[in-house]
Formats: structure tokens, C-alpha cells, sequence
């Protein structure tokens, strides 16, 4: 089976690249990625040995304004819609695919006109910001969500949650999505824990999506309470400078760093050190920033957005706290600083296991494409339309 | 007959459809001040102006007013500025010295000279530059001859950059500050020079003049309202949080936002996940004008801040007579008056603000006693007439200094 899955930068999230190796290593699937966004043509580097086809899809918008001439020139009654469709057929040509499927919806949204136009089944992933951001923030984007899911022969879902927030927002029937839970490198679990007492690691975007004022506020009743800690957060962002301006505001600057982007090595480094692994967010699918720690065997304090508490008991296998409550974090970390979190990492550690094997996801992703193909096949069922 | 003083105002934009106190300021300083020009930075957004203060008083503040002309490689204007340099080379010698002296290379010392070159050979007396970042941009005083320089410090200056302005402020003869707050921060940057507070004021409009009647909560309905950027530095998810806090107590409220910004997406994902989407309304950036009619309908004024200079849509609102639940960010606690004039709460409290709004509602006569006195704080501290007042003696003591 020849899957070719849509992806958006190049070289993805470390998320989609472990599904991409999982995919590889543990089935027959013939992967192959293409790109919307790199601004380039043709072949891209590999990311990972494995992958057949990896290539960079033409975007007419993006090309300079002599290849667009060009093409006009070439074929002056062609509209624009069906240069910009020659263009991407040409560059998939080779993959062949009998399934495509779109890494986020957003993606799906903008391209699911190429299934169409290559009468191919395809699925897309929900994995945040597309069914809990942008519906409420794009006029017409729920309907777009609603139409795409209904031409979509399968829908997959990260957590529960977003699976419950998507049928809430497109009214569509659950059998249609399925859950899988994303993968984590299991080479995160050889890291030699050295832990510092009381530093404390946040990892992500600097972006309002992560509540790093909450985080903060936190930090700063956890330090009139006495508590002995080091915040480092790591990770850039446009929401730096509110941070830096409330780490001076609160009177942090002694107790929080913003380390910025790190290389995989240096984050590596701080999971080794970390005594907390903390995280704030206030709209999340699934973080998997989480399942890496629990892997790593660090202790997470977490708050309840998305998916987290699917994965989470509180005190059994990491502390969760209420989404956007600064008090009830600083609780959590004041008791979790000064516990033995020993059991609390072995349970830890055991459910990742269960929850983010790359076995059994590229098992489940194999069943999930392939079941339908076959229902498609037998049913010969109707091509989708266009939006 | 005494000699008509010459001071050059330096600003971004002008008329400027965000801050068009400015706008009616600087209208009334060039009837004081005949010899008063501007250098602003942008073309002027004029039909905003016009909505502000007239055409007619436009045009006379921009009559012989420099615009600085987009960097190009304009042949002409290079050699304009060729000639300008030559005709004034001893000042612009000192010009290229004090750049080089700052480590800048050739290159950027001609760059001051081309960008500025209508202030060569001018004779100000005096040169009042609107805020520190527009300072930031002149690299040497000697552009402005042998004038004495003022500088505003209008915002946020201090908070985000605290060390960018240390060159600015050797080098200018006095800063103007909207508040305490603000002296306090300059003090603390090692700022020995003049200070003078002057807050910001609004003219006698007679829509504001006229009273409303603001007698409290009678129906049970509660309006509130915030006129911001929709910035971080607002406090918006505060303000959000102290709304759902209302709501969950039974009080029947709605929430009108004026403004936009970059914090849209951020809002309107929290209006959603706290269930207030009947609740919050959104109207975008409205301009003076329209926004006074729609704050008239407005019973309270919250702004929950993290940082904050002073803020002109407070001192509107009290104007106006509505009651402001606004947080102790900044100069916010110079600008309301705690207990007297409305109420002013810990920033990041979204608790406080609710009960301080809720002691509002429910208060009546409180309510009525806090709007009078809003009204009547504008009048005797904020009047555009006092502060013209204060802007003359500023000016006229700086320039009568040695």
C-alpha cells in the first residue's frame, strides 16, 4: 500500500517525524511525505532512512513572479487553479499513491482537492489548534472542518478530547475517527537521570497556548511560600517579551530563564537534570513533550487541557492541576518539589509504554488506512467533491 | 516686541487617529506658540484628524511642518543634502563626530545628515521630541543646533527596554513624564536632570460636559467596557477571567471590547473555552468620536493592566462619569483614584476586580458617588486647559534656562 501524507514545513515536528519512522519500521507501508510549504521543487533530503518518495509540492503562490509568467506564457488559457493542479499532480506522479493522508486539518482543508483530482481515499489528523483555535477564530472554518470531515473516509485523532470537540464542532458520526495516540522515540528512556533538586523544566513554543503567565504567577506564590526552585523554560517565541516584562514584573529574574531554542542534545541535558517537568497550558491536543518526560522517568506536574488527563492520575503517575489556575500549580509543585516521586516515575514509565509503543502505533495507523481501503474497494463508494 | 519663540515638535504621526489627545494638545500649544512646527515621521492620516479636531485647525499645525521623505536613493535629495552640509559644516562636522564617537561608521553619520537635513541651519529654541524611542533615533543633539531638548516618556518606555535610553537621557535638558510612575522608573535609570509631570487631559467636548444621569445598576443589566490595543500588556485574559467570575455569580453582564491587536486569536480562544461567547463582544478599533457615543451606554470602565503608563480611554471614561475597575499597573493608580473615583485592584487579580465590581453593582449610592466624582476628577486634574497651561510654563522655563 503506497500511503503519501501531506505534510506543511519541512522537516516537521520531531512528533511527525517518529510517526513517520514508526510507520517504516514496523509495517509495509510504502511512506512517502510532500511538503506545502518549503518554497522549493522537486526532491527533498530524507529525513529518516526509509521513507520512499520525499518531495517538495510546487506552491504557484510562492514562486517568483517570473516562473509565474512563465507559466502563463506556456499555457495562456490554462486558469490559475489548473496550473497550480498540473504542477503538484506532475510532482507526486511517482509516489502513486492509494492513500493520502493530511498531517493536520488545516492542511486537508487547503489541499484535499488533490484526492479529489487523483479519486484516492484520504484521512487527515487532529491535532490541536485546527478543531480548538481556529474554529473560533476563522469565519467559515467550522463549516470547512464539517465538509472536509465528511469527505474524508477516515479521521484520526490524537486524544478523546479532540475527537469529543470535533464531533461536538462538525455534528459528524464518531465511527468515522479514531484515536491514536502518538509515538515517542524510545531512546528517550536511556537518559541517565542526574536530578538537580529543584529545577524545574518547561518545554515549548513561547506562544499564549502554553500559559506561561499561569506558570509564573505560579512561581511567584511558590516563592513567597519559600519553595527552593530554578524554572527554565525552553523554547522561543512571539510571546517573549510579555514573559521577560512579568519575570521582572514578579521579581523572578533570580529564579527563571528563558533558555530559548535548544538543540536536541542540550534539551536531552535538562531532562537529565530536571527534579520537575512542568506544564501550563491552556489549550493543547496532545503534548507530547509530556510522553517524552514520562519516558525520560521525570516527574510531570501538568495541567488538564486536551488529552493530558487520558494519560495522567493524579499522584499515581505524575500531579495534574486545572487548566489556567496559577494556585492550584503552585500547590502542585510545592508538594511534588518535596515528594518521592519514585513510584510515581516507575508508574510513569509503564504507561508510556502502553500509551506511545511505535509498534503499536504504526499497527494501528496500518489498520486505520488499510480497513477502509478494503470497505472502499468492496463498496466501490462515491469519489468525493469538491469544496 | 518680543522675539516669537521657535520650537520644533518631533513625532511619529500626526494627526494621529491612536492617540488624538495629542491631536487637540499640540492644536492648542501652536495658537500659544506661533513658531511652533512639527517633523513627523509619517504621512499624516488626515481624515482621522479632521474627525478630531477640524481641517482648518489641521492645516494650521502642519503649516511649515517637515515630513521626513522615505530613505532612497533619490539623487536629487542626496544632493540636496550635499548642499545642506556644506552650507552648515561646522555643525554638521560636529554631527559626523558625535556619531563617530559612538562607534557608527561614516556611512551611518551621512545617514543622520541625509535623513535630517531640514533641521540643518535652523535656529530653534527649543526641540520637543514626543517620546524615548523617537529620541532613540537621533544620533546626535547637534541636529537640533544650539536648542534646548525635551523628550516625553510616554509609555512603556522604561518597563520593556529599561537600559535602551541611557544615551537619550544625557543628553536632553528635561524629560516630561505622564506620571509619578514614569519619574519613579527614570530616577531608578540614573536619570539626574528636570523631571516634569504633566499628565495626560481632554478638551471640555460638549457631549462630555453634558452630565449623564449615572444613578447606578437599575435594571439589573451590567455593561462593562475596555478601549485598548488588544495587547498583552492590557490584561485582557483578566478582565475575561473577572467576567466569568460575574457570571458564575449570577450577575447578568455583557463585555464590549473596542480595539484590535495581535491578542485577537489568544481572546477570542478564552471567550470560547470560558463559555462567555454570549457574554463578550468584540467591535474592533472605533475611532474618538464613535467610541464617546458607545461608551456613554457604559456602566463600568475595567482595565486590568500588567503595564501601563497612564492611559487616556481611563481618564475618557471618568470624563464621562462611568466608574474604573482598573489594576495598580503603572501610573493606573495616579489616573483613578482608589475609593473616590472608582477602584483600583493587584494586577493579576482577577478576584479583586470581581468584587470590586460586585461591592458596584450592588452599591448604588456608592455607584453614583464614585461616577460624580470621576467627572469632577477629569475637571479639576485633567483639563486640556490646565495642561496647555503647564506645557507654556515647561517650555518657556526650559528655554529661559542657562
Amino acid at each position: 500500500m503506497n500511503v503519501l501524507e501531506i505534510l506543511n514545513a519541512y522537516p516537521g515536528e520531531t512528533f511527525i517525524r517518529e510517526h513517520g519512522k514508526a510507520i517504516v519500521q514496523h509495517t509495509d507501508i510504502a511512506l512517502s511525505w510532500a511538503y506545502t510549504q518549503t518554497g522549493q521543487t522537486g526532491s527533498l533530503p530524507h529525513p529518516f532512512e526509509g521513507l520512499k518518495h520525499c518531495i517538495a509540492l510546487p506552491n504557484f503562490n510562492r514562486l517568483p513572479r517570473w516562473r509565474k509568467a512563465a507559466y502563463r506564457l506556456l499555457s495562456p488559457t490554462l486558469p490559475v487553479d489548473r496550473l497550480k493542479e498540473r504542477g503538484v499532480l506532475q510532482a507526486i506522479a511517482k509516489t502513486q499513491p492509494d492513500w493520502l493522508h493530511f498531517q493536520f486539518a488545516g492542511t486537508a482543508v487547503q489541499w484535499a482537492w488533490l484526492a479529489i483530482v487523483l479519486q484516492v481515499p484520504f484521512s487527515f489528523s487532529l491535532r490541536g489548534s485546527d478543531v480548538q483555535v481556529a474554529p473560533h477564530t476563522l469565519a467559515g472554518y467550522s463549516e470547512k472542518l464539517r465538509v472536509i470531515g465528511e469527505q474524508a473516509t477516515a479521521i484520526h485523532a490524537v486524544c478523546e478530547d479532540l475527537k469529543r470537540q470535533f464531533i461536538a464542532l462538525t455534528l459528524l458520526q464518531a465511527d468515522k475517527i479514531k484515536v491514536i495516540r502518538t509515538t515517542i522515540d524510545p531512546a528517550w528512556s536511556l537518559i541517565e537521570r542526574q536530578p538537580e533538586s529543584g529545577l524545574i523544566i518547561a518545554v515549548g513554543r513561547l506562544h499564549w497556548a502554553k500559559g506561561y503567565p499561569d506558570l509564573l504567577l505560579a512561581c511567584h506564590e511558590l516563592k513567597a511560600r519559600g519553595g527552593t526552585f530554578r524554572l527554565v523554560i525552553i523554547g522561543e517565541g512571539p510571546e517573549r517579551p510579555r514573559l521577560e516584562y512579568i519575570i521582572r514584573d514578579l521579581g523572578l529574574t533570580d529564579r527563571v530563564i528563558l533558555a530559548g531554542q535548544q538543540s536536541h542534545a542540550d534539551i536531552w541535558a535538562y531532562f537529565s537534570k530536571a527534579h520537575l517537568f512542568v506544564l501550563s497550558s491552556i489549550a493543547e491536543g496532545f503534548p507530547n513533550v509530556v510522553g517524552e518526560a514520562m519516558v525520560a522517568g521525570v516527574p510531570v506536574v501538568v495541567a488538564d487541557c486536551g488529552g493530558v488527563s487520558e494519560v495522567i492520575e493524579d499522584g499515581i503517575n505524575g500531579y495534574l492541576f486545572p487548566s489556567g489556575s496559577p494556585n492550584q500549580l503552585a500547590q502542585r509543585l510545592l508538594i511534588a518539589l518535596g515528594a518521592d516521586t519514585t513510584p510515581l516515575i516507575k508508574n510513569a514509565k509503564h504507561k508510556a509504554n502502553q500509551y506511545f509503543s511505535p509498534k503499536v502505533h504504526a499497527e494501528s495507523f496500518q489498520s486505520f488506512w488499510q480497513a477502509p481501503v478494503e470497505t472502499v474497494c468492496s463498496k466501490d463508494s462515491a469519489k468525493p467533491t469538491v469544496l | 516686541m518680543t522675539r516669537q519663540l521657535r520650537i520644533l515638535v518631533v513625532i511619529g504621526h500626526w494627526p494621529s487617529k491612536t492617540h488624538p489627545y495629542l491631536s487637540w494638545l499640540f492644536f492648542r500649544l501652536k495658537q500659544n506658540f506661533p513658531g511652533l512646527s512639527l517633523f513627523h515621521y509619517n504621512q499624516p492620516e488626515l481624515e482621522e484628524g479632521y474627525t478630531v479636531i477640524g481641517k482648518a485647525a489641521v492645516n494650521q499645525v502642519l503649516e511649515g511642518s517637515f515630513y521626513r521623505r522615505p530613505f532612497g536613493l533619490n539623487p536629487f535629495l542626496h544632493l540636496r543634502a550635499i548642499f545642506k552640509i556644506l552650507k552648515n559644516l561646522s555643525q554638521s562636522r560636529a554631527v559626523i563626530s558625535d556619531c563617530r564617537a559612538q562607534g557608527l561608521s561614516m556611512g551611518q553619520a551621512y545617514g543622520q545628515l541625509y535623513y535630517y537635513q531640514d533641521l540643518l541651519g535652523q535656529r530653534f529654541d527649543l526641540v520637543h521630541i514626543n517620546a524615548l524611542q523617537t529620541a532613540c533615533h537621533f544620533k546626535s543633539k547637534q541636529l537640533f543646533g544650539q536648542a534646548k531638548v525635551l523628550t516625553s516618556s510616554r509609555g512603556q518606555d522604561f518597563d520593556f527596554f529599561p537600559d535602551r535610553y541611557d544615551r537619550v537621557l544625557q543628553q536632553i535638558d528635561i524629560l516630561h513624564v505622564l506620571g509619578t510612575y514614569l519619574k519613579v522608573k527614570a530616577r531608578a535609570q540614573g536619570y539626574k536632570g528636570p523631571v516634569s509631570v504633566i499628565p495626560p487631559a481632554f478638551p471640555e467636548i460638549p457631549s462630555i460636559s453634558k452630565p449623564s444621569n449615572r444613578g447606578g445598576i437599575q435594571d439589573g443589566k451590567v455593561i462593562i467596557a475596555t478601549a485598548a490595543r488588544l495587547s498583552w500588556v492590557k490584561g485582557f485574559e483578566y478582565s475575561l477571567i473577572t467576567i466569568k467570575l460575574l457570571v458564575d455569580k449570577g450577575y447578568d453582564v455583557t463585555y464590549r471590547i473596542y480595539g484590535d491587536g495581535e491578542e485577537l486569536e489568544h481572546l477570542l480562544y478564552m471567550v470560547q473555552n470560558l463559555g462567555l461567547t454570549k457574554k463578550v463582544q468584540f467591535y474592533g478599533w472605533l475611532e474618538e468620536p464613535r467610541l464617546l457615543e458607545e461608551l456613554k451606554g457604559v456602566d463600568f470602565y475595567l482595565l486590568l493592566a500588567i503595564s501601563e503608563a497612564f492611559n487616556n480611554s481611563v481618564l475618557l471614561a471618568q470624563a464621562l462619569g462611568i466608574p474604573c475597575v482598573v489594576s495598580d499597573a503603572g501610573g493606573l493608580s495616579e489616573n483613578v483614584a482608589d475609593r473616590i473615583s472608582g477602584r483600583v485592584v493587584s494586577r493579576y487579580d482577577a478576584s479583586a476586580a470581581a468584587e470590586a465590581l460586585m461591592e458596584l453593582i450592588d452599591n448604588s449610592a456608592l455607584y453614583q458617588q464614585f461616577s460624580q466624582n470621576a467627572r469632577q476628577r477629569v475637571q479639576n486634574h485633567f483639563s486640556l486647559d490646565h495642561q496647555v497651561e503647564q506645557y507654556k510654563a515647561m517650555y518657556e522655563k526650559v528655554i529661559a534656562t542657562d
